[in-house]
């Protein structure tokens, strides 16, 4: 009887460390602003504390995701007295409409926004008409 | 001593406008609540929206960090007031956005304020302060007399 028990205490002592792990990783969906001009939709994205080398734009398949990992923000010897900054990981998938060019993208990261100009295609996009 | 919210819109309390919010409102007053606060901490407060803030301490020196993406940093004001620290500032609507059709909104414009009281004394000549990829960090050293001594105690 004893030893079974011991045997499943130990069980899960073993998936302690990747549970843990699990727990760390805080995936928040980044606040945007999507508007649109004549030319494009441009979408705003706040990551902040993300370095640019971090942050992965991925076009597929009509969608658009963007990923970036956040490096810890505090020393190791440190100890928090008030917490707010909660995210570890910014994940958010955007669905893509017909009338975009998935060809061009302009992507900008200032300040810990990222700005991505989504292109229309050729068809889209307002065309004046001459009057003959 | 744990730090305390200040809030200047306690009575002039504001419902949040979006779900986010509310959400975020909600958890804080868990926090506050299971943390032996109080329930009521005023947080639906007068400013438009509150940028997020990490405090961290360690034997040297305390370091705020301050979530504020797409804000110039000529437009962040620090004052250090007694033990008081107060971050100020305005985040303003980038200029092509402002004509546009906008087809989402969820990004907070307009002014803040934050005050925090340290539990201990800082140096305030030696306070610094770095914005970078949308966070502030405010390095403020302690001072001597707020940091840990080490005594020996002989027991006779």
């Amino acid at each position: 009887m004893t030893r079974n028990n011991d045997v499943s205490i130990v069980k899960r002592a073993n998936m302690l460390p990747a549970l843990q792990n699990r727990l760390k990783e805080n995936i928040v969906s980044p606040s945007t602003d999507v508007y649109e001009t004549p030319e494009a939709f441009v979408l705003m994205i706040d990551l902040p504390g993300a370095q640019k080398k971090s942050i992965n734009v991925m076009m597929e398949n009509g969608t658009l995701s963007v990923r970036a990992k956040i490096e810890p923000y505090h020393p190791e010897h440190a100890s928090l007295l008030f917490s707010e900054l909660s995210a570890t990981v910014y994940h958010r998938v955007f669905n893509l409409g017909d009338g975009i060019d998935r060809d061009s993208v302009d992507a900008k990261y200032e300040n810990g926004v990222l700005a991505l100009t989504l292109f229309k295609n050729e068809k889209v996009r307002p065309k004046e008409i001459q009057i003959k | 001593m744990s730090l305390v919210r200040w809030n200047s819109g306690r009575d002039l309390a504001t419902f949040p406008t979006d779900i986010t919010t509310m959400q975020r409102e909600i958890n804080r007053m868990f926090d506050g609540f299971f943390r032996g606060g109080t329930v009521d901490d005023g947080s639906f407060g007068l400013s438009v929206w509150t940028p997020a803030v990490d405090v961290a301490e360690n034997e040297a020196e305390y370091r705020v960090k301050v979530e504020l993406p797409g804000v110039n940093k000529d437009d962040v004001k620090i004052t250090m007031q007694e033990n008081i620290l107060t971050i100020r500032g305005e985040k303003k609507q980038e200029q092509e956005s402002k004509s546009s059709n906008f087809h989402r909104l969820e990004r907070s414009y307009g002014s803040f304020q934050r005050s925090f009281t340290l539990p201990a004394h800082v140096k305030h000549d030696k306070i610094e302060a770095v914005y970078n990829d949308g966070i502030l960090t405010i390095t403020l050293p302690k001072a001597e007399e707020a940091k840990p001594k080490q005594i020996d105690v002989r027991v006779k």
